[in-house]
């Protein structure tokens, strides 16, 4: 079920009223029927795939008895066990037939002809988050931090919780789980916090990203054909697109869970106005690199090691990062230009401590540091969105041909989407700018504003799949 | 606490509920009396009793002025880009219950308008949509379509869905009331008159279409029984022939192979602005004369 879907406008009601007004006496059952919910809003997309959601939660849940044990070795043990059967998991659906591909080509090369066995299944959707909150659970047991769950449909909940299910924000068993077990209460600015996050995220994929996609789609498949001017400016759109779609999509996530009185970890924050390459890393998909920092690359040995280990650890920490985003060397190669641009934080790390905090006040300097990482951000963008790297290199190539002729806005329908996506996209930065890099909240007539935006701005009959289902 | 937000989220959605679908009919109201789309015409103007009814192919490819001069009479264009077999029925079923009947229609089809019902939208039937809760025969259409009951009874559900299609226009109507959304006083629409094939590197095609069609059938059958002079032919395509099932023996006549070289055409599918009037020249020797 796809939360910008007529269906979802239905369920979340449903459940809601369920959850508070029938199933408030008691939290066993309202931990049940979130479940179910869950369930429910997963089966919507694929029955097929709720076994393999089932089985990991229930092995994930076995391992974290086994993984408390006070034998450490036997905790290792498992440990390990765990590991190998989420990764196993990930593996078979989702690099399977990369890997085999790549043998067959290393084969090749030594004049070995193979022919392997290629699997040819859809990736389930959210695969990749819910084996990663499993896996947290099991680290933390076994770092001490938490205690098995003795009851599977708390643990259940806090992996499958539909909010987060098929695009995270990825939640720390540490974080979550207490939520789950503690009794709710209903907070009155909670909820209404959650319809505006809601309804500010729908705003980011209806109007924006779904808007550019039609734009940027069409030019990605035939980049030779368009000018130099049409592939920059596609390439800014897709950073764009990719942002108000994720981000859309967390806003969402974050907004629902707060009507059922969660809070999952902040996934973004403002990353295109970071100034630094590191300071983008603390602002952008924050759920997924700080689990890469906390079970990577922290026990990696993280930068209190000497400069060649920090500098490998980075390294590491980043073509894994671009490699769970799927198996392709184009994502390997966005990690990999995200880990160059890296390197000058690692070299200058004992003068200057990367800032967490948002800007309020700009001037040259940081609007001239705050373009210069979205131009290097944007340009990873381009291996993140290619097919292949021959076809990231060409729309690269393209780029500086110097061609300033508009090509891909061919029709009048073409400019309409421009003219609403731009419109879009200087509302976005207008309420980012002017109120939340401020910490202010959307008040009432901007989110009418936001309102009237999604209606009759939004792109309904192109609509497009949240980007990070494929993840 | 959950009482009170609940009972204010459900009441600010059913005021936001009301006044958005009041406004949804109001536009209803405003698209309708226009002349914006050809279905308008159909409704609200007086209209020859020679129709032409087909796609793109025959929007494009006959020039009816021309046509009205050949034959004496007068006709109208009532042909549209994008669309089906289906959608030609319905147009001539709404011109039978409007009164409308003409005496003579010519029919252009093509393999892809022929393809079976669909129950997806065509490209262009959001045209229509503004007559869905005014027209029982415009219901009818879309009942087995995606979404029918959200198009229905939802009002504004049409210009939010196609707010690009129909909504900005709708606001274009007020600035300009007499605004028609690609197409002439005759009906007629011209692709740009320099628009010509430039490249001969097609691979010849075979284009198979099966008239045994319920939407065609049926508007040979209410041609009967309206008197109306049914005259069904394939336009011209660009290297490419076509191959009928007419287990029916309903009479057509097959123009696609007419024209061979690529300066007749703008597109594969489109005859070229150079050749409409002699196209439309064949077409009164052979059937209107």
């Amino acid at each position: 079920m796809l939360f910008n879907s007529f269906e979802f406008l239905l369920f979340l009601p449903i459940v809601f009223i369920l959850h508070w007004f029938v199933f408030n006496k008691s939290l066993k059952w309202q931990n049940a029927l979130v479940l179910l919910a869950s369930y429910f809003f997963y089966g919507w997309w694929s029955w097929k795939f709720m076994g393999l959601l089932m089985l990991s939660t229930a092995l994930d849940y076995a391992y974290g008895f086994w993984v408390a044990s006070p034998n450490r070795k036997k905790a290792k043990l498992f440990l390990w066990l765990s590991v190998i059967n989420n990764l196993g998991i990930l593996g078979v659906f989702k690099y399977y037939n990369f890997f085999a591909k790549q043998f067959q080509a290393g084969f090749d090369l030594l004049g070995l002809h193979t022919n392997p066995v290629l699997l040819n299944i859809a990736l389930p959707v959210g695969i990749s988050f819910y084996t990663f909150h499993g896996m947290s659970y099991v680290f933390d047991i076994y770092r001490g931090k938490q205690q098995p769950v003795k009851s599977f449909v708390d643990y259940a909940v806090f992996v499958s919780f539909f909010p987060l299910l098929v695009a995270g924000p990825i939640e720390r068993a540490s974080h979550l789980l207490p939520q789950v077990q503690k009794e709710r209460t209903f907070k009155y600015t909670q909820a209404v916090e959650g319809c505006r996050l809601i309804l500010w995220g729908m705003f980011k994929k209806l109007v924006i990203a779904d808007n550019l996609a039609q734009l940027v789609d069409p030019v990605f498949n035939i980049y030779p054909d368009h000018s130099s001017l049409s592939l920059i400016l596609t390439a800014i759109s897709f950073s764009f697109q990719i942002y108000c779609d994720f981000s859309g999509y967390s806003d969402i996530a974050l907004g629902t869970a707060k009507l059922f009185g969660f809070e999952l970890l902040l996934n973004f924050n403002l990353p295109y106005f970071s100034r630094s390459i590191p300071e983008f890393w603390k602002k952008w998909h924050i759920s997924l690199s700080s689990w890469f920092r906390d079970y990577l690359y922290i026990p990696l040995g993280g930068s209190r090691v000497n400069f060649l280990i920090t500098l490998r650890n980075t390294f590491i920490i980043f073509l894994v990062s671009g490699f769970w985003h799927g198996a392709n060397w184009t994502f390997i190669f966005w990690g990999l230009i995200h880990a160059v641009f890296f390197l000058p934080s690692l070299f200058r790390k004992s003068k200057t401590v990367v800032k967490d905090e948002n800007i309020v006040t700009f001037n040259i300097r940081t609007i001239l540091q705050i373009c210069l990482t979205f131009f290097i951000v944007t340009l990873a963008w381009i291996f993140f969105r290619s097919k292949s790297l021959n076809d990231a290199l060409g729309f690269i190539k393209g780029m500086f041909c110097f061609d300033f002729k508009i090509t891909h806005l061919k029709t009048f329908t073409h400019w309409i989407v421009f003219v609403k996506s731009t419109l879009g996209l200087l509302f976005l930065l207008f309420i980012e700018y002017f109120i939340l890099l401020k910490g202010k909240t959307i008040n009432k007539k901007v989110l009418f504003v936001i309102f009237l935006c999604i209606l009759f701005l939004g792109s309904y009959r192109a609509s497009v799949q949240f980007i990070y289902f494929q993840f | 606490m959950v009482v009170k937000f609940t009972l204010k989220i459900f009441k600010v959605a059913f005021i936001v509920f009301i006044v958005l679908n009041l406004f949804g009919l109001f536009l209803d109201y405003h698209m309708r009396n226009s002349n914006i789309f050809k279905i308008n015409v159909l409704f609200n103007k007086k209209l020859p009793e020679n129709i032409i009814l087909g796609s793109s192919r025959s929007l494009t490819g006959i020039n009816t002025d021309m046509l009205s001069k050949l034959t004496n009479k007068k006709w109208f264009n009532l042909s549209m880009d994008d669309t089906r077999i289906e959608t030609h029925y319905l147009f001539y079923e709404l011109l039978v219950e409007l009164g409308k009947s003409p005496k003579k229609l010519l029919l252009q089809f093509d393999n892809s308008g022929m393809e079976i019902d669909s129950t997806t939208f065509f490209d262009n039937d959001y045209q229509i949509l503004p007559f869905i809760n005014s027209n029982k025969i415009v219901s009818n259409y879309f009942s087995h379509k995606k979404n029918y009951y959200l198009f229905k009874y939802l009002p504004i559900y049409k210009y939010v869905y196609f707010n690009v299609e129909l909504f900005y226009p709708s606001f274009l109507l007020f600035f300009k009331p007499n605004y028609s959304h690609r197409f002439k006083q005759n009906g007629d629409y011209d692709y740009p008159k320099n628009m010509v094939m430039k490249k001969d590197d097609m691979q010849f095609s075979e284009r198979f279409v099966n008239l045994d069609n319920r939407s065609l059938q049926k508007l040979f059958d209410l041609a009967k029984s309206h008197k109306t002079e049914l005259i069904v032919y394939t336009a011209p395509i660009f290297k490419a022939s076509t191959s009928i099932k007419n287990t029916k023996n309903l009479s057509y006549f097959d123009f696609t192979t007419t024209y061979s070289s690529h300066n007749c055409f703008s597109d594969d599918f489109h005859i070229a602005h150079n050749t409409k009037n002699d196209f439309t020249i064949l077409l009164y020797r052979k059937f209107l004369k």
